[in-house]
């Protein structure tokens, strides 16, 4: 089955392990062009596999809090392929705050989890929705559309 | 914000959808699942809950799901929360009664 993903510029949050990691390696098969953004450097073996598949891949180490180093992760994404087709805000991680944690603990897990997706999608949008050619009324031409997939919540494991 | 998002950007003809994993062994979970008394146990209890195998669900599971909502393929769909977990969240009346 063609996915029409040939070329597809995609962001990844924590796309560089576990879930996140399986997501840019299956878009690379499919042809996409994985933009990872992750806390830490990419494993060798991983970053080889990713390369194998998809040379032109990209890889910005950002701490996703950091909204200057987000915008900045997207301006350089913009200024290399032009434009950006879709957003995977998979960047998160389970961290067991609950009613006893207390307030800053609770900000804190809404920094880590919660906020970069908001951050990430307002820096993305403008560019996904000019890509984008899913009509109101007609299916879109193969390969023309533009999407963002987010996962709000991620029990007991991260990207 | 999976369907405010999805109301919003529609006009747009941008879709916007939810992945939601449950049970998934990642670095992390296994990370998790060590800091437990009885690992090995604690996992048997999980994958004991999931009616679709009694298996955990697959990094690769979860990416099939997310690429398939990038795609084309699922064009029409917009605003949803998407559950590959082997119907560990809605599904417990499959399993047998003992759980």
């Amino acid at each position: 089955m063609d996915l029409h993903l040939q070329d597809k510029i995609v962001i990844v949050t924590g796309g560089g392990a576990g879930i996140g990691g399986a997501i840019s390696l299956q878009l690379a098969r499919e042809g996409a062009l994985p933009v990872i953004l992750g806390r830490s450097a990419l494993q060798p073996a991983f970053a080889e596999t990713l390369r194998s598949l998809c040379p032109r891949f990209a890889f910005f180490q950002v701490e996703l809090e950091d909204e200057a180093a987000c915008a900045d992760a997207v301006a350089r994404t913009l200024a290399e392929f032009g434009g950006i087709d879709a957003l995977v805000n998979n960047a998160g991680v389970n961290d067991s705050v609950g009613l006893e944690a207390g307030r800053s603990a609770f900000v804190r897990s809404l920094e880590a989890n919660l906020i970069h997706c908001y951050v990430m999608a307002h820096l993305c949008v403008e560019s996904i929705a000019a890509r984008s050619s899913t009509s109101r009324r007609r299916p879109p031409s193969p390969g023309r559309a533009a999407r963002a997939a987010m996962s709000p919540r991620r029990p007991r494991n991260s990207g | 914000m999976t369907r405010e998002w999805a109301a919003a950007l529609a006009p747009h003809g941008v879709r916007v959808n939810a992945v939601l994993p449950a049970e998934v062994m990642t670095p992390l979970y296994q990370a998790w699942l060590q800091s437990k008394p009885d690992p090995a146990g604690a996992l048997a209890d999980i994958t004991a809950r999931i009616p679709l195998g009694q298996r955990m669900t697959t990094d690769q599971e979860i990416a099939d799901m997310v690429v398939f909502l990038l795609s084309d393929r699922s064009s029409h769909t917009t605003g949803q929360w998407l559950h590959p977990d082997g119907g560990y969240v809605h599904l417990d009346r499959a399993l047998p009664s003992s759980h």
